[in-house]
């Protein structure tokens, strides 16, 4: 035995030619398959560190706890940490309430410290920069008697709700009720542990969609999805059952490819293991020794694969970042239990797909029986006139092989087939992310709002300042309220700038001074697909109407205009609108505001709220000078969106997911070639042999052409016909589980692009294999074929 | 009648230093109804020169006609046909086709001519080979024996100018190989068969009405006998 051992590392060392396919293919499936890992690994943590960052890293909050309550939470053996907070009081300003809360735990974990430090006393507080440039508080001010001491960017704890509210903190106790943030000590079963804590709280629930959703409760959902734990038993199996089908289609393409590849270097060397065996190695020891080389084989690839998989999602990473500029940053994270779940599965795949031909080749006693059985004494017809007429005798020849020999047949229909599900599938399945990032638009444009809320500037100043920077753009200047009409839908009563008015008016034909309706909505058909449709029945609707909800007593007071002249329209004016809106002149917008408005809500605030849009490709210039105008009026509260800049860096990061996609396909189509050729090149080389007995008794070469083209086509038929329903199966089936308790459901498409990709490669394969193959009989001498085989 | 003649054939492998000569200036003649023995030592170059014969190895120079026609200046489909009319191959490792039955493997000359099965000379052929009750087997349920007189059988089906046989007996037991060699002489008389047969056991040779020995790729003896012993 340790002979036959150091014969294994003698042979890999004086044949290492033959084994290159072999490692080859180890080496492409290992980087494959770790490449996976690390970048599930990469993205599992940037969403663990994306949560943690929006919302802390506790598992769930309860809000309004007594004493009693805190001291059954402390009692929680599932609890591994808590950490308290009461409120303290409240700050009424002319606009604005501060809410001040308190705790004794580490700020540190839940609130970024943008200047100064954490309060250490009753006495000290931090507010938000938000606060901070709205009241133009600066570090060491006061707030009544509370002295900020240090001032944040964002806080995960209480999540700012409102425009009119803001959020501060000091340090200490008090005798309020308690917010508790709890840390679990494991995520095992933890929705059950949450639901156990709150019952042991006494709280109430109702029951929803997706799980108890208890009173007073706040579940940290996006952190503990990250990790993979989800509220919907539903949702939890629909993540892993796709996980484990997409891990399943790997290993068999892995496998495939390996299995391909180990049969070709050991056909190449079936003499020496006959050889080895005429003296009297054993049929287990030649097992053995092949099997130590396929060990030692994947050791050797495995840091080759490790470092090239480091490197593509390495630069992946970086192409992502860099596209995304500031928007996300994902740091590569090696994960020691998915690398080492990666290294099993490698090893198992390997063992597995090489195990078979080490078995046919080691001639064991198990696989012959299953040889021998396979080809039957089947009783085929004596002939075939119908495969004669097409095919010819040689026609007849193949067909007859086919039928008896199965096994081989249907090995290599098989992994034909597999290739091509596995082309179609994870194609289908990589376009419809493709789709998903096309349908993802936004408006094209820049939006300011200029809300007055008792400014200190006329907003006037501000838009003469815009008007200067954007004298070569479009731009609209529109004045905008929102009111409902007599069924209550939602209204926009819009005045835009005389200029654009005018324009707009010439656009769609309107010369008197009538009120232009935009009547256009957009609707859920029954389909749940968003439709476009008219919001008012135009025939019907003679004159104009608004009105106010009070929402306490849900009654409508309703509003007249004074005009009649109504003009209908679905013409949009430069995007601008969205939704049933009335489009009036300025005079006809200050009327509505001023008289029939009074006494109801601020009527100057509506009067003078500004919504400006500007259309641009300067976008970028535009953003820097817009911002310095923010900056300038900073104690003005601008509202600014660059909608344009956020589709342009979209844009760029979808066009590099992309093109990875496309690469992914790529590279998926190009190893799928690659195993069809594999196992259809091994086939005709097992049956060279074959071949040259058919010739050398008197088969011409036209004929043994036509004998191999029947069984090209039959091959072709075949993994067509077992291929594709499967492969379709298949995609819906990945459609179906994504699709499972889902609002947003998945359309599916019919792969048709890919169904047609796969159906002309498949036949140019095999029409490629088929000329390989018969140029290289041709060359050969049919003596010394019959003779390679027969030793 | 002179069937088969071979001229000056040269079979050379390898190049420069590595070269050997497999068969050196190799003249022959062989006339119809001879069955002839093709003895010699291992590595003499008995199979290359039954190889040249049958048509399924190229000589390096020389030239050898079958019914006078030459058959290294044919196309490959007129080789072809004549490989599958005239000569018939028997080899030491049966070479069978291993999805077709034995019915199927001894018609396959035929099939491959478009040619109906004379179902008379058939049936003759496999009550003479002893093969009737093995029709529907395939190869691998077959013995060694029953596998060579498959290969006879198919060699014969097509009733060929000449049979051609490299080392039929190679491959098998002493009472297997003195039947096969029997049925080779049988044939050879009963049929007015030509046959050569390769062979290195000088027993099996005294079956044959002429011996041809061979030695380093030239023919150093060559006698024909006109009664055959028993
Ligand atoms: N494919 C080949 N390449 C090189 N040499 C060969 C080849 N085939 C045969 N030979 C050589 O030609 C000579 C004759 O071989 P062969 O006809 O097989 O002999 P025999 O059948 O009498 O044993 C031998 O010396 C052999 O080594
Ligand atoms: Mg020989």
């Amino acid at each position: 035995m340790k002979s036959l051992n150091s014969l294994a590392i003698h042979n890999l060392k004086n044949n290492s030619k033959k084994t290159i396919p072999t490692i080859i293919s180890i080496i492409l499936t290992s980087t494959l398959l770790i490449s996976i890992g690390l970048a599930v690994s990469t993205w599992q943590k940037a969403r663990i560190e994306d949560a943690t960052h929006f919302n802390g890293d506790y598992h769930v909050m309860f809000l309004g706890l007594t004493s009693t309550q805190k001291d059954t939470l402390e009692k929680d053996p599932n609890i591994n940490k808590i950490d308290l907070m009461q409120e303290v009081e409240s700050i009424y300003t002319e606009d604005l309430t501060i809410n001040i809360y308190t705790s004794l735990m580490d700020y540190q974990n839940y609130i970024d410290l943008a200047t100064g430090k954490f309060p250490t006393n009753e006495k000290e507080i931090i507010i938000s920069s938000n606060l901070a440039k709205r009241k133009n508080y600066k570090l060491n001010d006061y707030i009544n008697t509370y002295k900020i001491v240090g001032i944040y960017n964002k806080n995960k704890i209480i999540s700012n709700v409102d425009y009119a509210s803001e959020t501060a903190f000091i340090s200490g106790t008090n005798n309020n009720s308690y917010y508790a943030f709890i840390h679990y000590k494991n995520l095992h079963n933890i929705y059950d542990k949450i639901y156990d804590t709150a019952d042991k709280l006494g709280l109430d629930y109702e029951v929803n969609k997706v799980g108890r959703n208890y009173e007073n409760t706040y579940i940290n959902s996006s952190l503990l999805n990250a990790y993979g734990k989800y509220e919907n038993k539903i949702n939890e199996l629909q993540m892993y059952s796709l996980i484990s089908l997409i891990l399943y289609i790997l290993a068999l393409f892995c496998a495939l490819a390996i299995y391909n590849s180990f049969t070709i270097s050991l056909q190449e060397r079936k003499k020496q293991i006959s050889i080895l065996s005429s003296i009297g190695a054993s049929k287990k020891q030649i097992f053995k020794m092949l099997m130590l080389e396929v060990f030692l084989l994947t050791l050797i690839s495995l840091p080759i694969a490790l470092l090239l998989s480091l490197g593509i999602v390495q630069s992946i990473i970086i192409l992502i970042n860099n596209s995304l500029h500031n928007l996300v940053n994902y740091k590569l994270s090696i994960n020691i239990v998915f690398l080492l779940i990666s290294i099993l599965f490698i090893f198992l795949t390997v063992f597995i797909s090489s195990m078979v031909p080490a078995l046919e080749i080691s001639g064991s006693s198990l696989i012959n029986s299953i040889k021998n059985v396979k080809i039957k004494t089947k009783k085929l017809k004596e002939n075939y006139p119908f495969i004669r007429k097409c095919f010819g005798s040689e026609g007849e020849v193949a067909y007859k092989n086919i039928k008896r020999n199965r096994r081989k047949f249907i090995t290599s229909i098989t992994a034909l087939t597999i290739s091509l599900i596995l082309f179609i599938t994870l194609s289908s399945v990589i376009n419809y992310f493709i789709n998903a990032t096309n349908s993802m638009k936004l408006a094209n444009d820049i939006r300011i709002n200029l809300p007055d809320k008792n400014q200190v500037v006329d907003n006037e100043e501000v838009l003469n300042e815009i008007r200067a920077i954007t004298e070569e753009e479009e731009l609209v200047i529109s004045k905008q309220a929102h009111f409902f009409n007599e069924n209550k839908q939602i209204v926009q009563l819009v005045s835009l700038d005389p200029f654009n008015y005018n324009k707009y008016k010439r656009q769609i034909k309107v010369s008197n001074d009538e009120a232009i309706i935009y009547n256009v909505g957009n609707f859920l058909n029954e389909n749940d697909e968003e439709i476009t449709k008219e919001v008012i029945d135009s025939s019907k609707t003679k004159s104009l109407s608004i009105c106010f909800i009070d929402y306490t007593t849900n009654e409508l007071y309703p509003c007249y205009i004074n005009l009649n002249n109504l003009y209908f329209t679905t013409q949009n004016y430069l995007d601008v609108f969205n939704g049933l809106t009335y489009v009036v002149s300025i005079d006809t917008f200050n009327q509505v505001v001023d008289n029939y408005l009074s006494g109801y809500a601020n009527n100057q605030n509506f009067k003078n709220n500004y919504s400006i849009i500007i259309n641009s490709n300067r976008f970028r210039e535009l953003d820097k000078e817009i911002n310095d105008i923010i900056n300038k009026y900073s104690h003005v509260d601008i509202y600014y969106e660059n909608n344009a800049l956020i589709n342009y860096n979209n844009n760029h990061t979808l066009l590099i997911i992309k093109l990875i996609l496309y690469i992914v396909i790529f590279l998926i189509a190009f190893t799928s070639i690659l195993n069809i050729f594999n196992v259809l090149n091994t086939s005709m080389e097992l049956r060279s042999s074959e071949f040259s007995i058919l010739r050398s008794i008197g088969m011409s070469e036209k004929g043994l052409k036509k004998m191999i083209k029947l069984e090209s086509l039959m091959l072709m038929g075949n993994t067509l016909i077992y291929g594709i329903p499967l492969s379709l199966g298949i995609v819906y089936l990945i459609k179906y589980i994504l699709n499972i308790d889902v609002t947003n459901k998945i359309i599916f498409k019919f792969p048709t692009i890919y169904v047609i990709i796969s159906i002309i490669g498949i036949i140019l394969i095999i029409l490629l294999i088929m000329t390989y193959s018969i140029n290289k009989l041709k060359k050969k001498n049919i003596i010394e074929t019959i003779r390679e085989d027969g030793i | 009648m002179e069937i088969l003649k071979a001229c000056n054939l040269m079979k050379t492998y390898g190049e420069d230093n590595n070269i050997v000569y497999a068969l050196k200036d190799l003249s022959l003649t062989i006339n119809k109804g001879e069955f002839v023995a093709i003895v010699g030592s291992s590595g003499s170059g008995k199979s290359t020169l039954l190889h040249i014969l049958g048509g399924v190895d190229k000589p390096t120079s020389g030239n050898v006609y079958l019914n006078e026609k030459d058959i290294y200046t044919l196309n490959d489909d007129d080789l072809s046909k004549l490989r599958r009319k005239e000569i018939g191959l028997i080899y030491q490792f049966y070479n069978l086709i291993p999805t077709l039955n034995v019915r199927e493997n001894i018609k396959l000359p035929l099939l491959l001519d478009k040619k109906e099965v004379d179902e008379n000379y058939f049936n003759e052929l496999i009550n003479l080979l002893n093969l009737s009750n093995r029709l529907t087997h395939l190869p691998n349920e077959l013995s060694g024996g029953e596998q060579q007189r498959v290969g006879i059988a198919r060699a014969f089906i097509n009733h060929p100018s000449i049979i051609l046989a490299d080392e039929p007996t190679g491959n098998l037991d002493k009472a297997n190989s003195l039947e096969i060699v029997k049925l080779l002489n049988e044939a050879n008389k009963k049929y007015n068969q030509t046959i050569i047969m390769v062979t290195h056991d000088l027993n099996l040779a005294k079956y044959a009405s002429r011996i041809i020995t061979i030695s380093d790729g030239q023919i150093i003896d060559d006698k024909v006998y006109n009664e055959k012993s028993e």
